[in-house]
């Protein structure tokens, strides 16, 4: 209706600091990147578990054992626990149930899953280590 | 200059606006409405109406009843044949609403809740948790997006009138966004730009309730109708003025002076805090007055006590009132008392219409707050407005479309032409143009005190004179005003300027209206003639713009079948 | 000691004589229950008229009055003084919009998609309203009742950093109001919605940010709403391989 871009809008553009304005956005890309050691992790454990498969458990031990892949491990886990506790969190936000009038609060979903993440991890160590 | 042409021509976008041009394109598909509004229509004052909208939708709930409560809340100065047809329509417009979406909070059985309200005698009022005219607004904007034919314009202020050989033929209008003024035409225009409470310093009103739709059609020769009669609602937040709904009082709530009283046994024994705001109001004002008010920063107040409904029928009915209080006064209402003070809410009267948004000049309809059909009378009842809003947003829909149906296009030649180029030179070359003068703001205010000190809850001959006086001189200073941003993309200063022009021709309308009417009826009150006279002025009030102060008229009330009476309750 | 005092920064950029924005400041007089909006109407009545603005309500529910407040999206009628640090605050214009004027944005792109969502009841067969209401419970109202609150205020989208690097972003509101309509009961219009939603730039853009609910004044929480369309969508498209020609 009219013309109206005599005077056009101000575009402005967004700037590549921006996840710097404030602490939610910074702490969001740091979930972002810790995408980044899970793909790392992954090939790695994959590495590893193929010289099982084509050798002896005694190579996928020792390949455990490295002392540079044990740093990069714990790296890896520090990250990946961080994506889990933010994923759990949402997770209780996105789908709470409801008892009665009140709904279940997300930090009642992380306990649970960190539960559950505990559950299974330990079921895993045993079942491929030691076992 | 540039011109668009439509069929219908609607000035303003909240609930009557929307209504109406939906009402038109369901009449008639093939219809081209437009809807030219200075705000978006998300952003219209019907998104701050809280309590509900009554209609009979109950077994125990009769159309003779609503009729009767809505009439004798008039303080029988309501055209009855006209509340007969409100009240036969509303429970249709309210399930039409429904099926459009809007969210009802619900009974049980799966049925629209009603609550209770002010001079209501029975549950009529559907709610929407205490958000219903966010909820109402939202469902019509939202449908109104379904039909390709309702066209928008966005941020375009109109401000004037096109009339033909008193055929209104359309608008002109400032688009804000390159600050044009550009003629809108139309078979049909119809008002809905809603009421006037800027005019007043303490009101619940937003920023945009300038009067315009008033304005433009008293300046084309259409006489404002009942403009004495101004609601003032019971329970607004000291300083702010913001809302706080009747449904509070609706859900059990109490109103307490110093002493910890429900004062109101003296004064509506029998419907305590639900009966009609008028008389609360005065309560109010009368108990402050006789010292058992309480004192604070902003004026004295009362108390509106909510402690004893309980968290649970505050978290579900009452949510947005907790919210804010909690806000804007620091006070959760589940522990402590609200402060409230009365102030001015809405305009029974208005740009005088017949039941069918008709304004008797031909091709001009109005419907909503801004007309005077008139159904409310000297007093609205609360809940009755959202659905006046529908029924006479439908109804001057259908009558805008009949009539468009029937012409043919108004055409951009001579004398509309001619009135536009008038109108641009008025703004621009008069207006803008001034490089000093009196701020736009301090008129403004100047206007908004006195109206509050002189129009208020109680009046007198003197304070009316005053009023008079006072509108007549501000009227002059704004001629010398002064418009600092001369900008032309979306210059916000001169539209106020235009609004507070519009304003001061609306608030001229309510001292002499008031003055001539010689008794207290509804929620006109004055102290040197405090009884109802029916003998006299059982009449509307009509006031027609001169070229001096306004001429005031008189037409009758249409009664049919309720007979007048003592209104007490 | 003298009045307190607070000092506004606000953008200004007037197309008209200005090539880019450039900060103003103003000195207001303090008052403990002020909020940005009292402020900058008293700017704009006493001392510099020009100062350009969008409100209306002044409580919260008209979704005019959406500015950055120290870096911040806010409705500058719900934002106390008091609940900044220092008597410095600076105003801007919300971010990811082009600007009009001062702190007036561009809303074009918003109304848009809201059109595009189809936002109104979408139903194979009407009854006519004189037989009365479509039923709905209570809890059939709670699963959207939630997402119906939201006033257009564009908070959200302002918050939101996949809006500001993609505008074709569906977005947080809009996403939100379409979540609504296919939640509400009386719907039937799922199937006209979901392609729409579920589009690239539909809910699949969105990356759990969750700065929208963050800055949400209305308690809508549009991430909520983004992520409940992706588990429909993702349902849905299971459903649709299992059971391409039955089942809904």
């Amino acid at each position: 209706m009219g013309d109206s871009n005599r005077y056009p809008e101000l575009r402005r553009r967004i700037s590549p600091g921006w996840w710097r304005a404030n602490r939610h956005y910074a702490m969001y890309m740091v979930r972002e990147w810790t995408s980044l050691f899970v793909a790392l992790y992954s090939l790695v454990f994959i590495y590893g578990v193929s010289l099982w498969a084509m050798g002896s458990r005694a190579s996928f031990l020792n390949f455990l054992r490295n002392p540079a892949i044990v740093g990069f491990s714990i790296v890896a886990l520090v990250f990946t626990m961080y994506h889990a506790v933010t994923w759990f969190y949402l997770l209780g936000a996105i789908s709470p149930i409801k008892i009665g009038r009140s709904k279940t609060r997300p930090w009642q979903a992380l306990v649970l899953n960190l539960i559950l993440l505990v559950i299974v991890s330990y079921l895993a160590i045993w079942l491929l280590v030691l076992r | 200059m540039e011109h668009h042409n439509h069929d219908i021509v609607i000035v303003g976008g909240g609930a009557a606006g929307l209504r109406a041009a939906i009402a038109a394109v369901e009449l008639e598909p093939k219809l081209d409405v437009a809807i030219v509004s200075k705000v978006y229509p998300m952003r219209s004052h019907t998104v701050s109406a809280e309590g509900g909208m009554a209609a009979v939708t109950r077994e125990y709930d009769s159309l003779d009843s609503h009729a009767y409560d809505t009439i004798k809340g008039s303080d029988f100065l309501a055209d009855q044949d006209s509340v007969e047809f409100f009240v036969k329509e509303a429970p249709r417009e309210s399930y039409q609403l429904e099926h459009w979406g809007c969210p009802f909070s619900r009974d049980p059985d799966g049925r629209i809740s009603a609550r209770a309200f002010g001079g209501m005698s029975v549950k009529r009022t559907l709610f929407a948790t205490d958000k219903i005219g966010f909820h109402l607004l939202h469902t019509l904007f939202q449908t109104t997006l379904k039909y390709e034919n309702i066209r928008r314009y966005d941020e375009w202020f109109v401000t004037s009138l096109l009339v033909d050989d008193g055929r209104v033929e359309g608008v002109t209008a400032i688009e804000m966004r390159t600050g044009e003024l550009v003629t809108i035409l139309g078979k049909s225009v119809i008002i809905a730009t809603g009421g006037c409470g800027r005019i007043f310093r303490f009101t619940t009103n937003g920023w945009i309730k300038t009067g315009d739709g008033m304005a433009i059609a008293y300046r084309a020769g259409v006489p404002l109708k009942d403009m004495e009669m101004v609601q003032y609602h019971p329970t607004l937040l000291p300083n702010t003025g913001i809302l706080i709904t009747e449904a509070a009082r609706g859900e059990g709530g109490h109103l307490l002076n110093k002493d910890g009283e429900r004062f109101l046994k003296r004064y509506v024994p029998n419907k305590m805090e639900l009966g009609p705001r008028d008389i609360l109001s005065r309560a109010e004002l009368s108990e402050i007055n006789a010292g058992r008010g309480f004192d604070g920063p902003y004026g004295s107040y009362v108390h509106l006590d909510l402690t004893h409904l309980g968290k649970i029928t505050i978290e579900d009915k009452l949510p947005f009132v907790k919210e804010l209080a909690e806000k804007y006064v620091g006070i959760d209402p589940e522990h402590e008392p609200i402060p409230v003070r009365p102030g001015q809410h809405y305009m029974m009267g208005g740009v005088h219409t017949d039941m069918h948004g008709f304004t008797g000049m031909p091709g001009l309809y109005a419907a909503g707050e801004v007309a005077c059909v008139t159904m409310n009378g000297a007093n609205r009842l609360g809940s009755n407005s959202l659905t006046e809003c529908l029924v006479f947003g439908a109804a001057a829909g259908k009558a805008a479309a009949q009539y468009a149906l029937k012409m043919n296009s108004p055409s951009f030649g001579n004398p509309v032409q001619g009135e536009a180029m008038t109108e641009e030179k008025r703004i621009f070359d008069q207006l803008l143009k001034h490089e000093q003068g009196e701020r736009i703001a301090s008129i403004r205010t100047e206007m908004q005190d006195s109206m509050d000190k002189h129009v208020g809850i109680f009046r007198d001959e003197n304070s009316l004179k005053e009023a008079c006086r006072i509108i007549g001189d501000l009227k002059s200073r704004l001629n010398n005003g002064i418009v600092e941003d001369k900008d032309h993309v979306y210059n916000t200063e001169l539209v106020s300027a235009l609004e507070l022009d519009f304003m001061l021709d609306v608030a001229e309308t309510m001292p002499y209206s008031a003055m001539l009417r010689r008794e207290s009826r509804g929620a006109h009150y004055r102290t040197d003639y405090s009884k109802r006279d029916d003998a006299n002025f059982l009449k509307h009030s009509m006031a027609y713009k001169t070229a001096g102060p306004p001429r005031i008229d008189y037409s009758p009330v249409t009664i049919t079948r309720w007979k007048l009476e003592e209104r007490v309750y | 000691m003298g009045q307190d005092i607070a000092t506004i920064r606000v953008t200004r950029y007037r197309p008209e004589k200005d090539s880019k924005p450039y900060f103003q400041e103003y000195k207001v007089p303090y008052r403990q229950d002020m909020v940005i909006l009292d402020a900058l109407n008293y700017i704009k009545a006493e001392i510099d008229g020009s100062l350009t603005y969008r409100w209306s309500c002044r409580m919260g529910v008209c979704g005019s009055c959406g500015a950055n407040i120290d870096g911040e999206p806010k409705l500058t009628c719900a934002s106390f003084l008091h609940d900044f640090k220092g008597r410095t605050i600076t105003v801007e214009p919300m971010t990811n919009f082009p600007v009009i004027k001062d702190l007036v944005v561009d809303m074009e792109d918003f109304m848009e998609k809201l059109v595009k969502i189809k936002p109104w009841i979408i139903r194979e067969k009407e009854t006519p309203p004189e037989q009365g209401e479509y039923k709905q419970s209570a809890q059939e109202l709670e699963r959207y009742s939630q997402f119906s609150s939201c006033i257009n205020c564009m908070l959200c989208y302002a918050a939101c950093p996949i809006y500001g690097l993609n505008e074709k972003f569906l977005g947080p509101a809009a996403t939100a109001l379409a979540y609504r309509y296919i939640e509400d009961s009386r719907d039937q219009g799922k199937d006209v919605r979901f392609p729409i939603v579920h589009e690239m730039e539909g809910v699949w853009e969105c990356t759990l940010v969750g700065e929208c609910s963050v800055v949400c004044p209305k308690g809508v929480d549009p991430m909520l709403a983004i992520q409940k369309a992706k588990i429909l969508g993702a349902t849905n498209a299971l459903k649709s391989l299992l059971m391409p020609r039955g089942g809904r």
